[in-house]
């Protein structure tokens, strides 16, 4: 049993996946009000946008923008739910497999260019 | 051996904050205006630094997190955003800086002009981070970067007044030109207290795998890494000041600063002023484009790392090239290197705080530095000389432009 402040210690958090991948941070969390019920945490979001949404409104949306234009990935934050949490430590450890998410959508576009460079699997 | 290559990292970390273009210009123009009346300002630089590299290598050892990453997730992104935009633009300005400093050294040898050297030289510098270890950098910089020990020895060879230079470690006002000697004073503190120098120890610590064990090896590894980056800078102003001063001759560019060395070592003073600039200034230039890749990728929680393939950390490898093309714009378009330090540096005292105070906090978290956290002396000194730079430079840059 612990206690963990979501704004202190889960947002911003680096998690790391099954593999043990660091494959982002903790961008936003969404809390689910229910008409029957108290809320719940539904999930945590990793994403250009989530993040820039809590700066700015516009700023996310022209990186959303950004990311549709080009065919990075679906656009679409990744949602990790609470179920998914394995294990809090100094990172936050997930269930889930980071390269195949949209958490690692710019990756896989850009590794397409990076990869056709000498050298770049050395 | 292996303790002794530790000291890589202090001195590749102090070579970007003492031989590069900007911090060389600066100790060459201050002995030439005021003789040895600025050499403490170089100490306090180098006092304040010593402090900040030391804690930043503890927070890296200790907390195994870089500073980017610390800050992101201690003070939350809203914070982050404005230092973190800051210190983009902040690198990139020195980054462009950097890269013309090795073309004028290239200039000074060759007599081709500045602008033949620069896609060469952006592309020596891409290719080092594209295929190199982070320990082949850290050593192989700082091996070749002992040329520049000759300002050292050159400044003993003219035979100095030390009571002079004893007396110029004492900050004393000028009878002229009180105005000139402020904005110098500021712009060595910018140009040795750069953010990146911070961010790039924590992150060269975890890239070195330190732990708590090597705690009393970074407080060594900080102070002689910066000793020696801070003896060459006081070497320049020394014999600046004997050899510039009594002539008259003001540093204006590096046609004044190359004669340096040339009254300790003749002939070979040319070559080997080039050298040192040359050198230094590409260590600082692979320094601030490996911080860039850093300070973004740690703040987003990517994977990062200099030992990575490219194709593993993508993003990260994105980062330093697309860093690299945009700072040799300027340089190309024929915009002087120096003009762009000036700025930088400006700037730099003006966002330190911003940046050093986030800092502090962390250092005096137990979650993060468990029983290693920082005394009252470190916190005291940090404050004190960042505030005071802050303080001189909100007095004397807005001074300035305004007189032109």
């Amino acid at each position: 049993m612990a206690d963990l402040e979501l704004g202190r210690d889960v947002l911003d958090k680096q998690l790391v996946d099954r593999r043990g991948v660091r494959m982002g941070k903790v961008d936003g969390i969404l809390l689910r009000l229910h008409a029957d019920g108290p809320p719940e945490v539904a999930w945590l979001e990793v994403g250009a946008a989530p993040l820039l949404e809590r700066v700015s409104g516009r700023l996310a949306d022209a990186a959303s923008a950004l990311a549709r234009r080009l065919g990075v990935g679906s656009g679409e934050p990744l949602r990790i739910t609470p179920e998914q949490i394995v294990r809090f430590g100094r990172e936050l450890h997930v269930d889930v497999d980071a390269s195949r998410t949209n958490a690692f959508a710019w990756e896989r576009w850009l590794r397409r260019f990076v990869e056709k460079v000498p050298g770049a699997r050395a | 051996m292996k303790e002794f290559l530790k000291l890589g990292l202090g001195v590749v970390t102090s070579i970007a904050g003492f031989i590069e273009v900007g911090s060389l210009s600066t100790s060459a123009q201050a002995g030439a205006r005021f003789g040895f009346r600025l050499l403490w300002a170089i100490a306090a630089a180098t006092i304040c630094l010593v402090f900040l590299a030391e804690m930043s290598g503890r927070l890296a050892a200790v907390g195994k997190h870089p500073l980017a990453a610390a800050v992101r997730e201690r003070f939350g992104f809203r914070y982050q955003a404005i230092p973190l935009v800051a210190e983009i633009v902040l690198d990139t300005l020195v980054l462009a800086a950097e890269i013309g400093g090795v073309c004028i050294a290239l200039q000074l040898v060759t007599g081709a002009d500045v602008r033949v050297w620069v896609v060469p030289i952006t592309f020596l510098i891409w290719l080092l981070l594209w295929r190199g270890k982070f320990s082949a950098l850290e050593n192989g910089l700082s091996a070749l970067g002992l040329v520049s020990l000759a300002f050292v020895v050159g400044s003993v060879r003219l035979r100095p007044d030390w009571t002079g230079i004893a007396s110029g470690f004492v900050p004393s006002l000028p009878g002229h030109d009180a105005m000139s000697y402020g904005l110098l004073a500021v712009s060595i503190l910018g140009a040795t207290l750069s953010p990146y120098l911070v961010n790039f120890y924590s992150a060269g610590a975890i890239e070195d795998k330190w732990s708590e064990k090597d705690l009393v090896a970074n407080r060594l590894i900080a102070g002689a890494g910066m000793g020696f980056g801070s003896s060459v800078s006081m070497g320049v102003l020394v014999i600046a000041a004997l050899v510039l001063a009594p002539k008259g001759i003001r540093v204006e560019g590096f046609e004044q600063a190359a004669l340096l060395l040339t009254a300790p070592f003749g002939r070979w003073g040319l070559p080997l002023f080039a050298a040192a600039l040359g050198i230094g200034c590409l260590g600082a230039a692979v320094e601030v484009s490996l911080n860039l890749a850093y300070v973004v990728s740690q703040s987003s929680g990517w994977q990062w790392g200099e030992d990575l393939k490219p194709r593993d950390d993508a993003r990260f490898c994105t980062v330093y090239t697309l860093a690299l093309a945009l700072a040799a714009l300027p340089i190309l378009a024929g915009v002087a290197p120096l003009k762009i330090t000036l700025l930088a540096m400006a700037l730099t005292v003006l966002v330190l705080p911003f940046i050093v105070f986030p800092f502090l906090i962390l250092m005096n978290d137990p979650h993060y530095l468990k029983t290693h956290r920082n005394g009252w002396i470190g916190n005291a000194v940090v404050l004190l000389v960042i505030g005071a730079g802050a303080l001189l430079a909100l007095v004397v840059v807005p001074l300035e432009i305004l007189g032109g």
